[in-house]
């Protein structure tokens, strides 16, 4: 169990170390590939799930927001690039149907969107989370037995999809030069970062695909939550994640 | 006749200013919060005496209850004592009362949600922990995968770490399984603590 612990955290720090050398990272461009692309973004809740609520902001909006930014920003990196949003408009879909609609375009990455809460107000920062962890079954058997545990089966990939993600929320990005509204500073995000969790998450269960959870932040740090009611920051917090799933798709594919 | 009436009305004075004294005395037992009408302490001493319910004898045990750091965010272990008591459930229900009564430390957190109650637990014959836990449970959870990660692990933990018998937990809710509290950890397997994350030595 050890061992299967010292992995994981050896398969994370790899993106980091592979950048350890920069202190800026300048932008990826040309997702080309030969069989094309397919990327689901999860905007988490929706419909009569309003998610986290803290005075009057919903989850749910905030969610589908995110996942727009950040389908506009896939689409803009190859014309291989197909990104299907498991909800468009503020409606009910269940985990189920989200994750089976990934499974039958038989996706690349799977990208669940959330905000978090935490019931420590000074709690701060983004936080990844991929299925897995000595929570379910002990840590083993890797393998899966049902049908929500499907995702073991790529939990390393998942492990370094978030990787990269954490990676490029944490990098200064050097803008790219026909940046529309990214000006022509480097851009570094104010978010904090929390530790990545390996569980049983049902946002997951069923993704026949790598597959990560992003948490924005947390709703009940006034901070994260004055970052996430921002349209142009929440909008840069998307593109650093793009940006994080484009080297990801490059290095894979 | 005159008598009489002067009689009355000092009488009537009397009974005036008992009222009084007894609205001033509920006033000031409520105001002061040291009457029944507190909360907290209502919810206290009620855990406590079922704490006492599971116990033989005075012999006690140290346990770890599985709180939240106010700084750090992650587990904070905090010692308590039970007492002792001949079969395993009835240590693990009154484990499971001090945790569901909240720490005393101003820098702790409680990782339930507000109006947890322990409503009943039982071992199966495979040592799976079933722990049934009031509505608040999840009606009163905020959402967002970090409070239900450590609303539900604070408990799997508390058990498992403290007795290691338990092969896993199953928690219900109201006598029913459910599938998450808000959308984010799943409930319906059987759960192992978490000792992938944070401060779980104890
Ligand atoms: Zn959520």
């Amino acid at each position: 169990m050890k061992t299967n612990n010292m992995l994981l955290a050896a398969l994370l720090l790899l993106p980091a170390s592979l950048f350890a050398a920069q202190s800026t990272i300048p932008p990826v461009t040309d997702l080309q590939t030969t069989a094309g692309v397919v990327v689901v973004i999860d905007p988490a809740h929706g419909g009569g799930d309003r998610g986290v609520n803290v005075k009057g902001i919903n989850e749910k909006d905030i969610t589908l927001k995110a996942a727009k930014y950040l389908k506009a920003g896939m689409e803009k990196a190859g014309k291989d690039v197909t990104v299907i949003l498991t909800r468009n408009a503020d409606t009910t879909v269940s985990p189920e149907d989200r994750v089976g609609r990934a499974n039958n375009h038989r996706a690349d990455i799977y990208i669940s969107i959330h905000c978090d809460y935490s019931v420590n107000e000074s709690d701060s920062g983004f936080r990844l989370c991929y299925y897995g962890g000595e929570k379910i079954f002990g840590g083993k058997p890797q393998q899966a037995v049902e049908w929500s545990t499907v995702p073991l089966y790529h939990l390393d990939e998942s492990v370094k999809l978030a990787g990269f993600v954490e990676r490029y929320l944490t990098a200064t990005l050097i803008p790219e030069s026909n940046s529309v509204d990214g000006g022509d500073k480097n851009d570094t995000l104010p978010l904090g970062k929390r530790s990545p969790l390996a569980l049983a998450h049902l946002s997951l269960a069923g993704t026949d695909m790598p597959a990560v959870v992003i948490e924005l932040g947390n709703m009940n740090n006034r901070d994260d939550m004055n970052y996430l009611r921002d349209d142009r920051m929440l909008s840069r917090i998307m593109y650093h994640i793009k940006e994080g799933l484009v080297r990801y798709l490059k290095e894979g594919l | 006749m005159e008598n009489n009436r002067k009689d009355r009305k000092a009488g009537n004075g009397f009974i005036y200013s008992l009222i009084a004294v007894v609205v001033f005395a509920a006033a000031y037992y409520v105001v002061t919060g040291t009457g029944v009408l507190n909360p907290n302490e209502r919810t206290i001493s009620s855990a406590m005496s079922a704490y006492k319910l599971y116990s033989e004898g005075e012999k006690k045990n140290t346990v770890v209850l599985f709180f939240g750091d106010a700084v750090s965010g992650g587990y904070r272990p905090v010692k308590a004592e039970i007492y002792s008591s001949k079969l395993p459930v009835n240590r693990i229900k009154q484990t499971l009362l001090l945790l569901t009564a909240g720490p005393s430390a101003a820098d702790c957190r409680q990782f339930l949600p507000e109006g947890t109650a322990l409503k009943e637990a039982y071992l199966d014959p495979n040592n799976i922990l079933y722990v049934d836990l009031s509505t608040e449970f999840a009606s009163n959870c905020r959402g967002g995968t970090t409070s239900e990660y450590y609303a539900v692990y604070s408990i799997v933990n508390t058990v498992m770490l403290n007795f290691p018998a338990v092969r896993g937990v199953r928690i219900l809710v109201d006598g029913a399984e459910k599938k998450s509290l808000a959308g984010h950890i799943m409930l319906e397997s059987i759960l192992k603590p978490d000792t992938d994350s944070g401060d779980v030595n104890i």
